[in-house]
């Protein structure tokens, strides 16, 4: 399962002399679901669209490994040929990736979407279902969704994510952005932060603990550091670490006999890493 | 490759010969129509046997540019405005293939509208007259179809460059505005006499219009002239592709919506 997808390599954008994204690295692995998470302005959009080969990067560069030469692309918005209707707007995709339609017709039936009706018919769930059933098309091995559940009821919102999780355990890889930290605890493996340009963080969640401490004095920190995978805030009151049960035992045993007191240990999820990092509270960027 | 290529063209005509589309040209045709009788164009038809070129054209040379880059301005504005664009890039569509796409469509609409904007003139002119009189439909096709491309170049131009179809829009009623053959005619004649051009120069100059360039593409026993004509469209056309092609391969995809 790990097989690299995707590499970012020291990835920069700028326009003009103001430069938006700054030193990016991250890699994707077959399997994985990484959520990317920022506020509003913080480059997300535009690191999906260097990924997508629809920007070009002021430096670093982007490497895909896959076997199709095209990439489920889902933007925050497209409004296909309004003349059109669904099933010709599937046939179309269809045809330029060298797919088969069918498969398009039978997700739209089990998410509810009249093939028939034109896509100016569609309500802008509709839309974004659409959207998805277009990015699916010809089976990619690698996904790029910028906001997929971006102003969709409940309803929709969780058909959205289940049709995400249905990409997940079919093996492939999926980039997502998203403002709605929720959707993303259920659905993503890895995360990563990013804060005016800047990755400041990229973990894979599974096997992430989060101990929240008394302030850790430096010289301890840095021994700990040195045996565990560790990250922390700015006071050494939020230890994340990356490792099993038995690694989070001895940890704490560690914090405990150099007599730090510790209020909370629990697994990493991305609500709290994003509230730790961004030192911002609720469930919404 | 060639499969996409036409599956491309096609959605692309589909888009471009719109409800809008025709409705814009077969008014242009009816006031084709309509100018021939109201001028003097019938009379000289049926005294002479004569049709004079200005008769026919006449909506061309007051609405030509405005009725051509209705057509156009949103050719790939509007695509890149809906974030189609970027969904066709990522399916292993290049942007090469894209704008190949786009000219050929512009080839096959521009020809179709010249038809549709001759074939009434030529079948009144025919009613009016004699049967050989419909070759004037072969005679001017290929002159008309060449001012089209002349604008319809500049309509992917601008189309390029705007990121929106407002925003094309805007710019393409200013240079329809400052294209209109007698309203450029006027400014050439205006530069002329501020910086004392010669009569030649101001000729010269006045040849970029479109309206001026076909008048001397369908004189076909001026040689000087058809020869001009067909130098000066054909090199129009030409630049006006490559600079979008260009600018088009060049730039970062994306709209104001983000």
């Amino acid at each position: 399962m790990n097989e690299q997808v995707l590499n970012v390599n020291h990835l920069k954008k700028g326009f003009g002399k103001m430069e938006v994204l700054h030193d990016i690295s991250l890699t994707v692995s077959r399997g994985d679901v990484y959520g990317l998470v920022g506020q509003n302005g913080a480059g997300k959009t535009t690191l999906l669209r260097l990924i997508t080969g629809l920007m070009k990067p002021s430096g670093g560069s982007v490497i895909i490994h896959t076997e199709k030469d095209f990439v489920g692309y889902m933007p925050q918005s497209c409004r296909f040929d309004n003349g059109a209707s669904v099933a010709d707007t599937i046939r179309f995709f269809a045809f330029i990736r060298r797919a088969n339609c069918e498969m398009g017709f039978s997700l739209c039936k089990k998410l509810e979407l009249d093939i028939a009706k034109k896509v100016k018919h569609l309500s802008p769930g509709q839309q974004k279902k659409l959207q998805l059933v277009i990015a699916m098309t010809g089976e990619p091995d690698l996904y790029i969704l910028d906001e997929p559940t971006a102003g969709l009821d409940p309803n929709a919102t969780y058909e959205m994510t289940n049709m995400i999780e249905s990409i997940h355990k079919d093996g492939k890889s999926i980039l997502i952005s998203s403002h709605i930290l929720q959707d993303m605890d259920e659905i993503c493996t890895n995360i990563a932060i990013l804060e005016k340009g800047n990755l400041i963080y990229s973990r894979e969640l599974e096997g992430s603990y989060m101990i929240k401490t008394e302030p850790i004095p430096r010289r301890i920190y840095e021994v700990l550091v040195q045996k565990y995978s560790l990250a922390c805030n700015e006071n050494r009151t939020i230890l994340n670490v990356k490792t099993d049960k038995n690694g989070v035992s001895e940890l704490v045993k560690a914090l405990a006999i150099d007599s730090i007191g510790i209020f909370e240990v629990s697994s990493s999820n991305v609500k709290t890493i994003v509230q730790e990092q961004m030192h911002i509270g609720g469930g919404e960027l | 490759m060639n499969g996409t290529l036409l599956k491309l063209t096609l959605r692309d005509i589909r888009s471009a010969l719109s409800f809008r589309t025709f409705l814009i040209w077969i008014a242009m045709a009816g006031m084709a129509v309509f100018f021939f009788f109201t001028s003097a164009g019938r009379t000289e038809l049926v005294n002479e046997n004569k049709v004079e070129f200005m008769t026919l054209f006449l909506p061309q040379i007051i609405f030509g540019a405005w009725a051509v880059l209705s057509v156009y301005f949103d050719l790939v504005s509007s695509d890149r405005e809906h974030n189609v664009l970027d969904c066709i890039l990522c399916s292993g569509i290049t942007k090469k293939q894209i704008f190949t796409a786009k000219t050929l469509t512009t080839a096959v609409v521009s020809l179709i509208l010249s038809f549709i904007y001759l074939l009434p003139i030529t079948a009144v002119i025919v009613l009016l007259s004699e049967l050989s009189n419909a070759m004037l439909l072969v005679r001017y096709l290929l002159p008309l179809w060449g001012y089209i491309m002349v604008f319809a170049a500049m309509g992917v131009i601008i189309s390029v460059l705007a990121r929106s179809s407002k925003a094309a829009l805007i710019w393409s009623l200013a240079v329809g505005l400052i294209l209109m053959p007698r309203f450029f005619m006027i400014i050439v004649e205006g530069l002329g006499s501020a910086f004392h051009w010669s009569h030649g120069v101001i000729d010269g100059v006045s040849m970029i219009a479109p309206g001026v360039l076909m008048n001397a593409l369908s004189d076909f026993e001026n040689t000087t002239n058809l020869l001009n004509g067909i130098i000066g469209f054909s090199s129009g056309v030409l630049i006006l592709f490559t600079i979008s092609y260009l600018v088009f391969c060049r730039q970062d995809e994306y709209n104001y919506g983000e």
